[in-house]
């Protein structure tokens, strides 16, 4: 993994920006979440690092490698979005060993990688089973194997467990914090749910009308009026009496 | 439950009839009404519409080659337009364009396009009838794929390019498998379409190029039933198959759509 540089970023079309001028650094190793409402650029900045999209202005580099204008099959750069989208016509293990198949590997190495990764991501046994025969929270499971067997610069997260259950979204949480320490992840994390942008990120951002305010410490980021986090505090203390009462 | 029954009945009397009548008719010599039933069954009908007549095996062989190559090319090159179509921003007019060739009846849309053909020196040859025939599919085809490509498709072909892999791979190994279901039909549609065409094969094959369905409005015309009925039978059979084929891919990739 490697450390993310975007500098003075702007993306547009039909004379209508969607990002201004933004600029961040994410060190190695570590997560940004990124907060914000729906339609406030998050996930065309995803594009943008992703190589889908192409800055108007400004420059996204990695590990000091300016990679503005290198392709998305080149940048090494996964993304992982809302719906795990699996190919339906292969099956778990197919599915994580896929990018490797990419890479030409041989089928033994392929099927040892594709091993370990399924007992990583605790989906062992079930690499047999096809897409439509597993739930929702094991397809975001086999959609991160297939990413993290391929062992990317950068990993890009579109509110990947906003379409799962609370208990399976909490579950999933965890996993991802477990992985991210296991492997050094460099990451991007999207979402527009303050808990989880809390639980997931090392450091926080808000985006607004185009515009990402970084965060580098968490109180600040709960206390900025965009995060959303004294509305939280206001709501959740009219149900809590006094210090020592609980719920 | 009864009345369900019996409208089952009825459709399936309704259904294998004129198929009954037809081989029947093809099996016989001499059935003159108020006959109820033919005196005598014979081969002799088949014996000469299948053997005893070059023209029409040759015509037989025609149509199987027209039909096929317009279904081939109609599946490759309306998959192929729909694709470049459906991430344009302007999709919609394009696609709207598709159903342009549809406002006309065929033998009007064949008549509008005589003057070309007959300008570019192509009327009234197998290749004339073959690019009019593309000119009807191939847009059938854009329309019938354009609502494959989806966002989902989009997202598993970028998928495949950020692990690396290449546009023709993303279709070599994810969009093709995927597309069976469309793909398959667009061609029955297409071979369907090119078989049953009457009005394109007559006015543009100005009566040179020969198909089945021409010869079988000639043999009616001639008032040569028996004949009529062979070549009706020969004509209702690929379309049958292909018509049980359609209605299996059509529920497989409404199952599809459901997941």
């Amino acid at each position: 993994m490697s450390k993310l540089n975007c500098a003075k970023i702007s993306f547009g079309y039909d004379h209508k920006m969607i990002l201004t001028d933004l600029s961040f650094e994410l060190p190695f190793g570590k997560t940004l979440a990124i907060l914000g409402q729906s339609g406030c650029g998050k996930s065309t900045l995803l594009r943008l690092l992703g190589g889908f999209l192409k800055p108007s202005v400004g420059q996204v580099s990695v590990s000091d490698l300016d990679i503005t204008s290198v392709l998305p099959e080149h940048r090494e750069i996964i993304s992982l979005l809302q719906t795990p989208l699996l190919f339906p016509h292969y099956n778990v293990f197919d599915n994580i060993g896929f990018g490797l198949k990419i890479r030409k590997l041989a089928p033994d190495a392929i099927k040892s990688k594709v091993d370990d990764m399924l007992l990583l991501v605790g989906l062992e046994g079930l690499g047999a089973r096809m897409s439509n025969e597993i739930s929702g929270g094991q397809k975001q499971r086999v959609a991160f194997a297939r990413a993290l067997i391929l062992s990317p610069k950068i990993l890009l997260l579109d509110e990947p467990f906003g379409s799962l259950d609370a208990g399976t979204r909490i579950k999933m949480q965890g996993f991802f914090n477990d992985i991210k320490t296991r492997i050094n992840m460099t990451a991007v994390f999207v979402t527009h749910d303050l808990k989880e942008a809390l639980t997931i990120g090392d450091l926080w951002g808000i985006m607004k009308n185009g515009q990402l305010t970084i965060f580098k410490d968490s109180v600040s980021f709960l206390k900025h009026q965009d995060s959303g986090g004294a509305s939280e505090i206001k709501f959740w203390s009219q149900y809590i009496q006094s210090p020592n009462e609980t719920i | 439950m009864k009345s369900l029954k019996l409208g089952g009945i009825v459709i399936l009397i309704l259904c294998v009839f004129p198929l009954l009548y037809l081989t029947v008719l093809s099996l016989t010599t001499e059935w003159i009404f108020p006959e109820l039933l033919p005196r005598a069954l014979t081969g002799f009908h088949w014996n000469f519409f299948l053997a005893g007549n070059q023209s029409i095996l040759m015509t037989l062989l025609n149509g199987v080659l027209l039909s096929s190559l317009v279904g081939i090319i109609s599946m490759i090159t309306g998959f192929w337009l729909s694709y470049v179509i459906s991430f344009q921003s302007n999709r919609r007019s394009w696609i709207n364009l598709a159903y342009l060739p549809y406002s006309f009846a065929p033998v009007i849309y064949a008549f509008l396009l005589q003057f070309y053909f007959l300008k570019a020196g192509i009327s009234g040859t197998w290749s004339g009838v073959f690019l009019a025939q593309l000119l009807i599919t191939v847009p059938f085809v854009v329309i019938l794929c354009a609502h494959h490509w989806t966002t989902e498709m989009k997202h598993l072909m970028e998928c495949v390019y950020s692990m690396g892999g290449s546009e023709c791979y993303a279709f070599s190994k994810v969009v093709l498998p995927m597309s069976r279901p469309v793909l398959l039909l667009s061609f029955a549609q297409s071979f369907l379409f090119s078989w049953f065409d009457f009005g394109f094969v007559s006015v543009i094959g100005v009566g040179k190029t020969k198909t089945l369905m021409l010869l079988l409005y000639q043999y009616i015309q001639e008032a040569n039933p028996y004949i009529a009925a062979c070549s009706a039978l020969v004509i209702i059979l690929p379309a049958a198959i292909f018509l049980i084929i359609n209605s299996k891919l059509i529920s497989r990739m409404n199952v599809l759509t459901q997941d």
